[in-house]
């Protein structure tokens, strides 16, 4: 079977059908049981004309009004018209052997196979065979037949031109979406498309971020390497610790001194910086206070003169 | 399968993918925003370390500072490439401090700094590198 095959399993639809094997899709060989068939000679050129009047020619042999579609065929001189009724094909085909109405593919009419008749009936089953009466394909009682051998019904006996098979209303209408199923899917899909867009978003801000940082690459194009960055932050956050820790005491040393406080001597040690400052005995209370509060250390060298140290940490 | 089911079950796949689809974003997005941070904040960190820290012109900012200074009162100013060896006598209060706050500003390395008091002016000695 070729997997592109656009043709289903071949089957030949009677009353007494059973034992189908299971397929996707099914095509059917209408036995006469399921259509109605009227040989007329009109004067017209083309099929889509001929099946415009099939409904009047065949109008009288119809028993009610059972929804039927017609087909029409070229036959010789002569035009077959053809009708039959979807719906009792579909119920037919549920009951008998569970295959439903949304798996039934193109058809073909019984009498399609009048070349194959003329030669030999074929078998339907051990009771019955298909063969032509007046030109017509007809199911008869084997015993009513003389031949003693009979045509297997195989996919060999598909006739070349198909139907295709117009599904029933009641199907049209069960194969309609209901409303609520409309409404659900359309939520759904409508909460859907929200953690959509909200997941674009994310893409969109990263995308942003990552052209900030282009950007900063491009102003400082040697930081771009991370060893390099690492290099220079190490050397210079070093010097960046200890230089600012100086200039901080510095600071504080500075405004220790007043008119009443007078640097003697201030001096930049490995870990400290050391001052000796010379203070009335009425300002030693600030500068002691000041000093605590810049987390100084300090030392009464003797009277009038303090020694402050500031470490470096 | 019914229409019904098959449109619900295809509403209901898409909602699944883009709920994945949205925590696959938010999860990639958390983890780089996070990267890009970290980076961004090293690089400016370290740019404006380098910034800081430059030297450039360094001798030529020394010789403006010191050019202000009394040669009488200059005992040693040695201006290098690299470093600059200083000693100035009799300076003022008012002198230092605007010394020392020049200096403070210049991105140098105090190797040494002493100031002593000598009578009513004070005695600077400094070393600085850069």
């Amino acid at each position: 079977m070729s997997l592109f095959s656009s043709n289903g399993t071949l089957l030949l639809l009677h009353k007494k059908l059973e034992g189908v094997k299971r397929a996707s899709r099914y095509d059917l060989v209408l036995s006469p049981q399921f259509y109605i068939v009227k040989r007329e000679k009109i004067p017209v050129k083309y099929s889509f004309q001929a099946k415009k009047l099939a409904p009047s020619i065949l109008d009288d042999l119809l028993p009610a009004d059972y929804g039927y579609e017609y087909g029409v065929k070229k036959d010789g001189d002569s035009w077959l018209f053809f009708a039959y009724s979807p719906r009792e094909i579909e119920e037919f085909l549920q009951s008998c052997c569970n295959i439903p109405p949304h798996r039934i593919g193109k058809i073909y009419f019984a009498d399609q196979l009048k070349e194959v008749l003329q030669k030999l009936p074929v078998g339907i089953d051990n009771e019955r065979a298909l063969t032509l009466v007046d030109d017509f394909a007809t199911i008869v009682p084997r015993s009513m037949l003389d031949s003693d051998r009979y045509a297997r019904f195989t996919k060999k006996l598909r006739p070349k031109s198909s139907f295709n098979f117009k599904a029933s209303k009641r199907l049209g209408e069960e194969s309609k979406l209901s409303k609520g199923a409309i409404v659900a899917a359309g939520l759904l899909f409508l909460l859907g498309l929200f953690f959509m867009l909200d997941g674009f978003g994310y893409k969109r801000a990263i995308a942003k971020e990552e052209s900030k940082l282009a950007n900063l690459y491009e102003e400082y194009p040697q930081l771009q390497s991370k060893l390099v960055r690492e290099s220079i932050a190490q050397k210079y956050e070093k010097i960046e610790k200890r230089e600012r820790r100086i200039r901080e005491l510095i600071d504080s040393f500075s405004q220790l001194t007043s008119k009443k406080t007078i640097l003697d001597s201030l001096e930049l040690k490995a870990k400290a910086i050391v001052g000796h400052f010379i203070i009335n005995p009425g300002e030693e209370k600030r500068v002691l206070s000041i000093a605590a509060s810049e987390n100084l250390k300090t030392k009464k060298i003797n009277a009038g003169i303090i020694e402050i140290k500031g470490e470096i940490k | 399968m019914s229409r019904d089911r098959l449109i619900m079950l295809l509403a209901l796949l898409f909602l699944v993918a883009s709920i994945l689809f949205f925590f696959y974003q938010k999860k990639g997005y958390t983890k780089r925003f996070e990267e890009i941070k970290q980076e961004k904040i090293q690089v400016e960190k370290t740019a404006a370390l380098k910034r800081l820290w430059s030297t450039k012109g360094m001798q030529k900012k020394l010789h403006n500072l010191f050019k202000r200074v009394p040669k009488a009162k200059v005992e040693r100013l040695k201006i290098e490439r690299t470093k600059v060896n200083i000693k100035l006598n009799s300076l003022s209060d008012k002198e230092i401090n605007y010394l020392l706050t020049k200096l403070a500003i210049l991105p140098v390395e105090f190797k040494k700094l002493n100031i002593v008091k000598s009578g009513n002016s004070f005695i600077l000695e400094a070393l600085c590198a850069w």
